[in-house]
């Protein structure tokens, strides 16, 4: 068939079987070593992963108010190079937006092919951008927690970042809850970038964040925050905190501190006063810390609440130290010497008691060791071993120094006494559920420790009453409710080590009303001036507080006198 | 046996045809699916701006009738609200039969009058 065929004309058909041949070596060559690589830079060139993000979860009171939801937002980026005249943009940007027109130039001259101008805007700023109809400029919706009640609870519930991610609180507590878990979509894109719709070739939903019951009351909550806000700035204290709580449950139903700061705008306030002072501060109780004495001796019997103490009218010489009381008395009975808060009367009922019981009670009125409340930061507060005290120490111990406390191991201890003698561990979480509202973790409340006899803490509630009847807490008196409680006031530690005579501690834990006890409230203010007296500061929050809330619960003051009445 | 190659004809058009119908019915469908896609697309966008919106009116609510909002609009206009005095209170008792005000039946007042 080739005979006849010209040798030029060979010569080019062997040159193309040449070349075909170098064309198929090539085309093994690529197939072979470089088939990855340049797949992926295809891949790259058309395929597109669009994250779906999952909806945190809602943040619920205990009567399924929300207190912590998320909204998508726009957030507005630029693709500079796409941006034709830079400058004209800018300016009609920066107008809307409330950027300079500097800033705005600078990030659209940059050689990148994204940046943010400005994320999760208001749907007016939004709508005010799309109309400026610039090229180069477009959205994403990005989801944005918000707290509708504003400052309210700010202290449990925490905040988010940019990138709703936890910061503090709950949120950071139980983020991995909250947060859900993100999504992808596969598609494909066109020459242009854009999505090619109906060409999705995978997509893994996202799975939505959980959401959260607490134990919180928002209307208790208000009624707490109010007036605590009130005696915050009555005082002007440098700090101040208020639990309520349930005292057989240990159910938080508020917590509140001062200052405070709103999580809605978390980044603009001052980092101090998003700590939660309740949980994370100790300090010495000063008088409060009279009742882990006074019951521990009414328990192991040491003393009778009409045993009589000689309270050296004021002033009392003990291993070199002067101790002082508030006013001089005399002789007083027990029950009168924690109803006048005696500190001389006190110390020498503590000597009955030795070392090691007081701090055997201590102990187990949960002092010195985390309550295990679920909000990040908790301290265990300082409750020394006996071996290290000195001579003093438990003189100054049974009167609430040389001990430190954080407030809502106060607000367990004096559970203890309003529930008949157990220490409950406080919760503030009810449950975490899913979008249906399934449960899928609950927090029982868990098996209370036994710490006194019901008989002791009965004793106890009729002393406290009386504090408050005719004591040291007159001004907590609730006409009609009949609280109990008992005041505090702790002189500060300078840095030098001393004692201030100008920083206190004010405080005072109570419950009412006191023979069928329905909630424990603990309010302490840090350095309240002029005034610092637990007595005069902390109590009429307390009464305020204490009122509201049976008014809340619909029992009215003449019920509870009757019932009362019917009980003595 | 007929060599005519014009015989062929028929055969290699009714290719061409079918091919091209299959052809254009492909293409076509892929519009389709396009369309179809551009379609749930910009559904699914007003979907998500609808309940997006839907979400900012509840924040908007769940704001205005938080207990902190309530508080500020009364203080502002200085409406001080205070606890009802004891002779201020009725209860009513779950059987509407009996009204009790301070002690005293109102049912039984109602009967009297």
């Amino acid at each position: 068939m080739y005979k006849g065929t010209p040798s030029r004309i060979r010569k080019v058909l062997y040159a193309l079987i040449i070349a075909f041949g170098l064309l198929c070596v090539r085309l093994v060559f690529v197939q072979m070593g470089a088939a990855k690589p340049l797949s992926d830079i295809a891949s790259s060139q058309y395929r597109l992963s669009v994250s779906l993000l999952p909806k945190r979860g809602v943040i619920y009171d205990r009567n399924l108010k929300e207190l912590a939801i998320s909204i998508n937002l726009s957030s507005i980026f630029a693709e500079p190079f796409k941006v034709k005249d830079k400058g004209p943009a800018s300016e009609k940007l920066a107008g809307v937006l409330g950027i300079s027109r500097d800033e705005i130039y600078k990030k659209l001259s940059q050689e990148r092919g994204f940046v943010w101008l400005a994320r999760k805007v208001s749907q007016d700023t939004a709508r005010k951008v799309r109309s400026l109809d610039i090229k180069g400029i477009d959205f994403i919706k990005e989801p944005q927690r918000v707290y509708p009640n504003g400052v309210l609870a700010s202290h449990i519930l925490g905040f988010t970042d940019m990138d709703s991610n936890g910061i503090e609180g709950l949120e950071l507590r139980f983020d991995k809850y909250l947060k859900g878990v993100v999504g992808y979509r596969y598609a494909i894109r066109d020459a242009k970038q854009r999505e090619v719709p109906g060409y999705e070739y995978k997509e893994i939903l996202p799975i939505d964040g959980d959401s959260m019951v607490l134990t919180i009351d928002s209307m208790i909550q208000s009624f707490a925050e109010n007036e605590l806000e009130d005696g915050f700035k009555k005082y002007h204290a440098k700090g101040a905190c208020i639990i309520v709580m349930d005292p057989y449950t240990g159910d938080i139903l508020a917590l509140s501190n001062r200052p405070n700061f709103d999580p809605n705008n978390a980044n603009s306030s001052i980092p101090d006063f998003r700590r939660n002072r309740a949980v994370c501060d100790f300090f010495e109780p000063g008088s409060s810390f009279k009742i882990v004495a006074a019951s521990s001796l009414l328990e192991e019997k040491a003393v009778k609440p009409g045993d009589k103490f000689f309270c050296e009218n004021g002033e009392y010489k003990w291993c070199g130290h002067t101790y002082h009381d508030h006013k001089p008395h005399g002789w007083l009975e027990f029950r009168d010497v924690i109803k006048f808060s005696s500190n001389i009367g006190t110390m020498k009922a503590a000597q009955r008691l030795g070392k090691d019981r007081l701090y055997k009670y201590i102990k187990k009125f949960g002092f010195g060791s985390k309550t295990g409340i679920d909000l990040p930061g908790e301290v265990n507060g300082i409750a020394t071993h006996p071996s290290t005290w000195s001579k003093l120490s438990l003189c100054s111990i049974s009167m609430g120094q040389e001990v430190t406390v954080t407030a809502i191991q106060l607000a367990c201890a004096i559970s203890a006494l309003a529930n008949g003698g157990n220490l409950v561990k406080p919760r503030i979480v009810e449950r975490i559920q899913d979008r249906t509202g399934h449960a899928i973790q609950k927090f029982e409340s868990k098996k209370p420790q036994r710490v006194i006899s019901e008989e002791t803490a009965k004793e106890m509630r009729d002393i406290l009453r009386s504090v408050v009847d005719s004591g040291t807490a007159q001004l907590a008196e609730a006409k009609g409710y009949f609280p109990a409680g008992k005041t505090g006031t702790a002189q500060k530690v300078e840095p030098n080590g001393t004692y201030s005579h100008r920083k206190f501690t004010a405080s005072f834990i109570g419950f009412v009303p006191y023979d069928d006890p329905k909630f424990v409230i603990v309010v302490i203010m840090d350095e309240p001036r002029p005034i610092y007296y637990g007595g005069v500061v902390c109590a009429p929050v307390f009464k305020k507080v204490a009122t509201q809330l049976m008014s809340y619960s619909k029992i009215l003051p003449k019920e509870a006198e009757k019932r009362s009445l019917s009980k003595r | 046996m007929n060599k005519n190659p014009n015989n062929h004809c028929p055969k290699i058009l009714t290719a061409i045809v079918t091919v091209t119908f299959v052809a254009v019915m492909y293409v076509n469908q892929q519009a389709l699916i396009y369309q179809m896609g551009l379609k749930v697309k910009q559904n699914n966008d007003v979907y998500a701006k609808l309940v997006d919106h839907n979400k900012i009116m509840v924040y908007n609510v769940l704001n205005l009738r938080s207990p902190v909002s309530l508080g500020r609009k009364l203080l502002a206009k200085e409406v001080e609200l205070s606890m009802p005095s004891k002779w201020q209170v009725v209860k009513i008792d779950h059987s509407p039969e009996k009204i009790v005000l301070q002690g005293k039946n109102l049912a039984n007042i109602a009967r009297t009058r």
